[in-house]
C-alpha cells in the first residue's frame, strides 16, 4: 500500500531537522543518549547480546529472560564449576548483576530497546529509537572545527571509553574474553556540515571547557567520572538548546534560567517555577516560528496576511485518514480560528494551530515542553522529583552545579580564583543562568522576562541568599571559598 | 561610663569594634594571646607581617594593643585594607614592596578578602612578593613537618586560632575579666550579683566550657567579638529593661542572637531528656547537690494557676542545674553523640594507640557509606558506583580493591614554627597515604559528625550526597596508586545500598564463580 501523505507528520518531521534531534518520546534517558553520543565517538559498536542475557535477571516474569539454568548450560564454559556451578548463586548474582549494570531502568527484556550501563566501550551497542538523535546533535556540534580544532571533548571520551580497567567493565570481562573482536563492528558517522547558531556555540564551549578542565584537575584520571560528567553535561546541553534556540534563531529574548539552591526561600521558589515555565513556553513558541518559516518557504499560500488563503491551506492539506477519521481538519481550523479572533496574525494562527495539531495527533503522548521537563529531571537541574509535585523549578543538584561551573570557567586560567559575581556573570553570559549573584542586573533579567513582577515579597533580597546558598553548595563541592563579610572565590583548590 | 555599661555594650554595640575603644578601655579588655608576642617578634625580626582573618577577629585590637612597640620601630602599618580602595592598592602594595626590599618591617591587617585582592594584584606588580605571599600562605597549617622556612613574609590568619577549644578556651580569661570589673556593680542589681558569683564557680565555668566546646565542633568560626557579646549579655542582660528573659546567666545564655549564641541554643539543656530527672525537677523531688543553692520555687506549684508558668519555671530549672548541680554530668553526656565524640577524637589523637583505633572507625564508616552492613575495618574499600541518570541514586557498588589500614595515617593539623604560640587547635583531621600524602581526604568536623553517624547506625541514604562525593574523590586516588590492592582470589565484592546486603563474585581465569567456599 502506498504511503499516505501527511503534512501533519511531516511538519513534525521537519521541525526535529530544524531542531537537530527528536523531542518526540519521554523514554529517552541519559544512558540512551550516551549511547548516541559514545557510538559517534568511537565509530564503532559492540554486540551486547549475551551480556544483556547475562543481566537481566529472574525477578522479571518473561518468557523472552534466559533461566539461570539455561544460562549455566550456554555459558558452562566462563564458569569454573561448568554446570556443577549452583542455579541459586547464579540467578543471585544475576540479582546483583542487574543493579549494577541496569541503574537507570533502562534495560528491557526484549534486546531491541535496552542500553545497558556503560562504563567503557565494550557496552556502546548500535542505535536505539530511544536515542532521539541527541547523541547525532552534540556529536556534530564536537565535531564541528572551529579554529581549524573539533572539540577536546572527543578525544576525551575515546581515551576514557578505551580504558575498560575499571570496577564495572572488570565484572564482564570473562564474557567478553572470548569475542573480543568478533562483538565490534565500525561504523561510520554520517556527518553533515551544522550551522553553529549562539545556542550551540555556548554548548560547544561548555565541552570544550569541560574536558580542560577534567583535565586539569586531574579527574580525567577517573574515566566513569569522565564518562558521567560529560552525559550529564551532554543532558543539560540539550534540555539549553531547547530552551536557547528561539532566541538564537529568531531573535527573541533570551529566557532566564534562576537556579534555587535551596528550596526555602518562597520569592526565588516562585520566581524558578516561572523561568521553568517560560522555558517550555519558549520551546513551544520556538515551533511555532519554525512553523511559520517552513511556510513562508514552501511559497503555497499567496497571501499569508490573509486570513481565508490561510483557512483554504487548512482546508486542503493533505492528511492520512487516521488523522481525518479524528476529526484532526476540524480542530485545525477550530485552532485557527480561535488564534485568529484572539488577534494572532493569519500566518501565526495558522502556525500555532499546526504546532497544536501536531502535538495533539502526530505525538499524542509527549510534547517538547513535557520533552524538557523529563530532561531537567534526570540532568539534575529540574526539581522536585516525582510525578506528585505540581509545580518543578529549576532545582539543581550539586553534581550538575559541579558539572556546570567546570563547562563555564576554565579553572587552569584563574590560579588565584574569581569572585562568585564573576561566575554569575560568565553563567548568564554563557547560558542566561541565574544565580543571584548581581541582584541587579539578576532581578532586571527577571523584570524583562516579566517573571520578577509575579514573585512574591522580596525576591530581590532573597537573590543575594540564593546566591549564598549557591556558594555553599560550591563550598562543599571544594569548587570555591568562603572568605570573611560572606565573599566567596571560585576556583581550583585554593 | 562604668564598667558594667562597658561590658553591656560589647554585646552588639559600638564596643565590639576595637576602633572606637579608648587607650584605656582598651587595657581594660585586654585579654592575653599568644598572637601579639607573635607580632612583636615578627616586627622586631623587621618582617612583612600579614594580620588577617575575619571581621572582628581581633586585628585592629592587637594592632592597637602594640602600637607603642610599632611606633618604636617606625613600622609601615595599613590598620584596615578594608578602606582601601581599589585604585588606592597600587600604592600600598608598592609601599609593601619597599619595606619587602629595604629590610624594614610592616603590619598590614586585612580581612580575607581585601587580601586576597592584595594577593591578586601583586601578582602583577610584585611578582616576587606574590610568590612568597602564596607559598607562606599555604604553608601557615601544616601536616607534619614543614618544609618552608619564613624569609620576608610572615602571615598570621586569626581565623585559624581557636578559641572555644575546651583546653586553650580564652572563655575563663574573659570570665575572670568581666568578674574583676564588675566588682564595682555589686548592689546594684541581686540576678547580675547572682550572675556574677556563679561565674566564680569552677563547676559553672567548667560547664560553660564544654558547652562552648561543643560548639566549636560545628565546624563554624565564631570572632572574639562573637564570645565577647555572648558572655557579655549572658552575664548583663539581667541589667536590660527590654530582656523578657530573668536574666539569670542560665538563661540569658540561650537567648541572645549573635551568630555564636544561636548555635549555643542547639545545645539547650531543655533538649536533653532523661524522663526521672524531669519528673523530679518538675515535682521538686531534685534537692541535692545544688552548688548556688537549692530552687526555692518549683514548677509544679504553679501549674494551677498558668501551665505557661510552670513550663517556663521548668525550663529553667533545668539550665540552672545543668550549671549549678553536682550531678549534672549524666546530662551532659546526652549532648548530640555526634559531637561529643568529634570532640573527643581531636582530644585523643595525640595517642598512637587512640589514632589506630580512630582510623579503623573512620574506614569502617566510610565502608558503611556503601554498604551499610559492613564490618570491614582493617581494608578501606574501594567502591565504585556508576550510573547516569540524576534523578536516581545507584542503588548498587562494586569494589574490586581496597587499601589496607597500616598503608593509611591520620595526622593532625598544626601551626607553622612561627606561630606555635597562637591559640591553636585542629579543627580537621587528614587521612592520607603513608608514602604517598599527596593522596588525601580532609576531614573536617562536618564529615567527621557524618562518618560517627554512619558508625552509630544512621543510615547513610539520609546524610547528604557531599560526604559520599568526599570519600569517593578520596578513594578513587587511592585506586590509581600502586598501594591499593585487589581482593585475593579475583574476589570482587557486589553490594546492594538498597537493603545492605552483599555478593561476591570470583573472576579467575577469566572465569567465575558465585562461591567462596568451595561447596560444590
Amino acid at each position: 500500500m502506498a504511503k499516505e501523505i501527511d503534512l501533519l507528520s511531516d511538519y513534525g518531521e521537519q521541525i526535529c531537522d530544524a531542531l537537530g534531534f527528536n523531542p518526540t518520546s519521554n523514554s529517552t534517558k541519559p544512558l540512551s543518549v550516551a549511547n548516541g553520543l559514545f557510538r559517534l565517538c568511537l565509530e564503532a559498536v559492540c554486540d551486547v547480546k549475551d551480556i544483556h542475557e547475562w543481566i537481566v535477571s529472574e525477578r522479571r516474569i518473561n518468557q523472552r529472560i534466559l533461566s539461570s539454568d539455561e544460562i549455566r548450560n550456554k555459558y558452562k564454559d566462563i564458569l569454573t564449576y561448568g554446570t556443577e556451578e549452583s542455579i541459586e548463586e547464579i540467578k543471585e548474582a544475576r540479582f546483583f548483576l542487574e543493579q549494577i549494570f541496569n541503574p537507570d531502568s533502562t534495560v528491557y527484556p526484549s534486546y531491541l530497546n535496552s542500553v545497558l550501563n556503560i562504563p567503557s566501550r565494550w557496552l556502546v551497542r548500535d542505535q536505539i529509537p530511544a536515542e532521539a538523535k541527541i547523541g547525532d546533535f552534540l556529536y556534530e556540534i564536537l565535531n564541528a572545527e572551529l579554529d581549524g580544532k573539533k572539540s577536546v571533548a572527543i578525544e576525551l571520551l575515546n581515551e576514557a571509553l578505551k580504558n575498560d580497567e575499571d570496577d564495572i567493565s572488570r565484572l564482564i570481562k570473562p564474557i567478553l574474553t572470548s569475542t573480543y573482536k568478533a562483538r565490534i563492528s565500525n561504523i561510520e558517522p554520517n556527518i553533515t556540515t551544522i550551522h553553529m547558531n549562539k545556542s550551540k556555540l555556548a554548548i560547544r564551549k561548555g565541552f570544550d571547557t569541560l574536558a580542560s578542565n577534567l583535565k586539569y584537575t586531574g579527574q580525567a584520571e577517573n574515566t566513569l567520572l569522565v564518562l558521567q560528567k560529560m552525559i550529564n553535561y551532554a543532558m543539560f546541553s540539550t534540555y539549553f538548546y531547547l530552551i536557547d534556540v528561539n532566541s538564537s534563531e529568531f531573535g527573541v529574548t533570551r529566557i532566564p534560567l534562576l537556579l534555587d539552591s535551596s528550596g526555602d526561600l518562597d520569592a526565588i521558589v516562585r520566581a524558578s517555577e516561572q523561568c521553568f515555565i517560560a522555558g517550555k513556553k519558549s520551546v513551544e513558541a520556538y515551533i511555532v516560528n519554525t512553523l511559520e518559516m517552513l511556510i513562508q518557504s514552501e511559497s503555497v499560500i499567496a497571501n499569508t496576511n490573509n486570513i481565508e488563503q490561510c483557512r483554504s491551506f487548512l482546508r486542503d492539506l493533505p492528511l492520512k485518514s487516521a488523522n481525518e477519521n479524528n476529526n484532526a481538519r476540524e480542530a485545525l481550523l477550530r485552532y485557527f480560528d480561535t488564534f485568529s479572533s484572539s488577534g494572532e496574525a493569519p500566518l501565526h494562527a495558522l502556525a500555532h494551530a499546526l504546532q497544536f495539531a501536531i502535538y495533539t495527533f502526530t505525538y499524542p503522548n509527549n510534547t517538547p515542553s513535557d520533552f524538557c521537563r523529563v530532561l531537567g529531571t534526570r540532568a539534575g537541574l529540574v526539581g522536585p522529583g516525582g510525578n506528585a509535585t505540581k509545580y518543578k523549578r529549576l532545582l539543581i543538584n550539586r553534581f550538575l552545579l559541579d558539572t556546570i561551573v567546570m563547562s563555564t570557567v576554565n579553572m587552569e586560567e584563574m590560579p588565584d580564583g574569581i569572585e562568585l559575581r564573576e561566575l554569575g556573570e560568565a553563567m548568564r553570559e554563557q547560558y542566561c543562568i541565574l544565580i543571584g549573584a548581581d541582584t541587579d542586573k539578576d532581578y532586571s533579567l527577571l523584570e524583562e522576562a516579566k517573571i520578577a513582577q509575579d514573585a512574591p515579597e522580596d525576591l530581590r533580597g532573597e537573590l543575594a541568599s540564593n546566591a549564598r546558598g549557591m556558594a555553599d553548595m560550591l563550598i562543599s563541592l571544594g569548587l570555591a571559598k568562603r572568605y570573611a563579610d560572606g565573599v566567596t572565590i571560585i576556583g581550583w583548590r585554593l | 561610663m562604668n564598667n558594667l555599661q562597658f561590658i553591656k555594650k560589647l554585646y552588639n554595640g559600638r564596643n565590639c569594634y576595637s576602633d572606637s575603644l579608648t587607650e584605656n578601655e582598651i587595657q581594660q579588655l585586654h585579654i592575653p594571646s599568644g598572637v601579639e608576642a607573635i607580632v612583636e617578634r615578627m616586627v622586631k625580626e623587621n618582617r612583612i607581617v600579614f594580620l588577617t582573618g575575619n571581621p572582628g577577629d581581633g586585628k585592629t585590637y592587637i594592632i592597637r594593643a602594640i602600637e607603642q612597640i610599632l611606633k618604636q620601630n617606625n613600622v609601615y602599618v595599613e590598620k584596615d585594607l578594608n578602606s582601601v580602595t581599589d585604585e588606592e592598592m597600587e600604592k600600598v602594595i608598592s609601599n609593601i614592596f619597599e619595606c619587602y626590599h629595604n629590610n624594614k618591617s610592616c603590619i598590614i591587617a586585612a580581612n580575607e578578602f581585601p587580601f586576597f585582592k592584595l594577593i591578586r594584584g601583586a601578582r602583577v606588580l610584585a611578582p616576587e612578593l606574590h610568590k612568597e605571599l602564596t607559598t607562606i600562605k599555604k604553608n601557615t597549617i601544616i601536616y607534619g613537618y614543614s618544609a618552608i622556612e619564613l624569609k620576608r613574609i610572615c602571615i598570621i590568619d586569626l581565623n585559624e586560632r581557636s578559641l572555644l577549644d575546651k583546653d586553650r578556651s580564652i572563655i575563663t580569661p574573659i570570665i575572670e575579666k568581666f568578674v574583676s570589673l564588675l566588682k564595682d556593680s555589686q548592689g546594684i542589681n541581686p540576678v547580675l550579683d547572682y550572675n556574677v558569683s556563679a561565674f566564680q564557680n569552677e563547676h559553672v565555668v567548667e560547664q560553660l566550657k564544654r558547652l562552648f566546646s561543643l560548639v566549636a565542633m560545628s565546624g563554624e568560626h565564631f570572632a572574639m567579638r562573637d564570645i565577647l557579646g555572648a558572655i557579655s549579655y549572658t552575664i548583663t542582660s539581667c541589667s536590660n529593661d527590654e530582656e523578657d528573659n530573668r536574666g539569670y546567666y542560665y538563661d540569658a545564655l540561650f537567648s541572645g542572637d549573635n551568630d555564636l549564641m544561636s548555635f549555643v541554643s542547639r545545645f539547650d539543656p531543655i533538649m536533653l531528656t532523661v524522663p526521672s530527672l524531669d519528673e523530679q525537677l518538675w515535682n521538686g523531688e531534685k534537692l541535692e547537690g545544688w552548688l548556688m543553692g537549692c530552687p526555692i520555687q518549683w514548677p509544679y506549684e504553679l501549674t494551677e494557676n498558668s501551665f505557661q508558668d510552670a513550663n517556663e519555671l521548668f525550663k529553667s530549672i533545668k539550665r540552672r542545674y545543668y550549671f549549678e548541680n553536682i550531678y549534672a554530668k549524666n546530662l551532659s553526656d546526652l549532648q548530640p553523640t555526634d559531637y561529643i565524640e568529634c570532640e573527643r577524637i581531636f582530644t585523643k589523637l595525640t595517642q598512637a594507640s587512640e589514632k589506630r583505633q580512630i582510623l579503623r572507625m573512620l574506614i569502617h564508616s566510610m565502608n558503611r557509606l556503601f554498604l551499610s552492613s559492613d564490618e570491614e575495618r582493617e581494608h578501606l574499600r574501594i567502591w565504585t558506583t556508576h550510573s547516569y541518570d540524576q534523578s536516581r541514586v545507584a542503588g548498587a557498588a562494586v569494589s574490586t580493591r581496597y587499601v589496607d589500614a597500616a598503608e593509611l595515617e591520620l595526622l593532625y593539623p598544626s601551626p607553622a614554627s612561627w606561630l606555635v604560640d597562637m591559640e591553636y587547635s585542629p579543627n580537621c583531621l587528614l587521612m592520607r597515604l603513608k608514602n604517598k600524602p599527596e593522596v588525601k581526604l580532609e576531614i573536617d568536623t562536618t564529615l567527621l559528625r557524618g562518618l560517627i553517624s554512619i558508625k552509630n547506625g544512621y543510615p547513610s541514604s539520609l546524610l547528604s550526597s557531599q560526604y559520599e562525593l568526599a570519600i569517593s574523590q578520596f578513594t578513587q586516588q587511592l585506586s590509581a596508586t600502586s598501594y591499593s590492592k585487589n581482593y585475593g582470589d579475583g574476589k570482587i565484592v557486589l553490594a546492594n545500598r538498597r537493603d545492605g546486603s552483599q555478593k561476591n563474585i570470583f573472576i579467575e581465569d577469566n572465569k567465575y564463580r558465585f562461591n567462596d567456599r568451595g561447596e560444590y
